[in-house]
């Protein structure tokens, strides 16, 4: 019971951070549209790049795992 | 033939070492496409090739929806779930399948300049060519584990190639993240 719930929590968690990720895109994609200042331009998308890379990297990529002990696992 | 019993602190130690090892690869590889990064934005400045800007976005959501299928395929290999773990992963390798065939079948093909009319198209099928060439290595990877998914190699305790090949599809997603801008979002277009 307790494993189907762990499950369903991870399975929603990460539907959650796609939907965050592509709403991450679709503003970039709009900024690109919407700002005339190139250097703007520049420092709102590489920020917003940052953003979907670092939550990729902790979130899908769980980069945390390599610093865990021995005696844990993962998910 | 014999047959060893299952020594899970063993594996978990090797996992470890092999994750090290794994992450090692994707810092040396991300080096490669900085480098990369680094030649667009010394060449091009703040000028960008003329690209079909709603593809570029629409290939990107669909690298992020597999990245998400390639997520749930670990989580429920990691819950030793067969079946949620085949079809998670057989939707990644068509959504990966789906994006090759955005930048390589329609972007290349439709994009108003070839590799070797100037600097703009040199460093266009560079990146995209090098990034597609990752992406098709993961579906090879992604074919590999389905297979071995499919005749059961794969228990909730033991599923590293798993894990393995869901860093690399995730690796090549965050490349994206900075390709994408970089070549249809920011400068103003060279005619």
């Amino acid at each position: 019971m307790k494993e189907n719930e762990a499950l369903k929590n991870d399975l929603r968690f990460g539907a959650a951070l796609m939907v965050i990720l592509v709403a991450v895109n679709v503003v970039e994609f709009w900024f690109a549209i919407a700002i005339k200042s190139q250097l703007v331009l520049f420092f709102s998308v590489a920020f917003l790049a940052l953003v979907d890379a670092g939550l990729i990297i902790y979130y899908y990529m769980h980069v945390m795992r390599l610093f865990e002990a021995d005696d844990q696992g993962g998910h | 033939m014999s047959t060893q019993p299952f020594d899970a602190a063993l594996y978990r130690r090797k996992v470890e070492n092999n994750r090290l090892g794994l992450w090692l690869f994707i810092v040396s590889d991300g080096f490669m496409f900085a480098g990369l990064l680094v030649a667009r934005f010394y060449l091009l400045g703040d000028t960008r090739p003329e690209l079909n800007q709603t593809l570029g976005l629409a290939v990107s959501a669909i690298l992020l929806v597999s990245s998400f299928f390639m997520n749930r395929a670990e989580i429920y290999a990691s819950h030793g779930d067969r079946r949620g773990f085949l079809f998670s992963t057989f939707m990644t390798i068509a959504l990966g399948t789906l994006f090759l065939a955005g930048v390589v079948g329609v972007e290349w093909r439709t994009a108003p300049f070839g590799p070797a009319d100037g600097v703009h198209g040199a460093i266009f099928y560079m990146m995209t060519g090098m990034h597609a060439f990752h992406v098709l290595t993961g579906v090879i990877f992604l074919l590999i584990i389905f297979r071995n998914g499919w005749r059961g190699l794969y228990t909730k305790e033991k599923h590293w190639p798993v894990e393995a090949a869901a860093n690399y599809w995730h690796f090549v997603d965050v490349v994206w993240q900075f390709f994408y801008p970089a070549l249809y979002l920011f400068g103003t277009v060279i005619k």
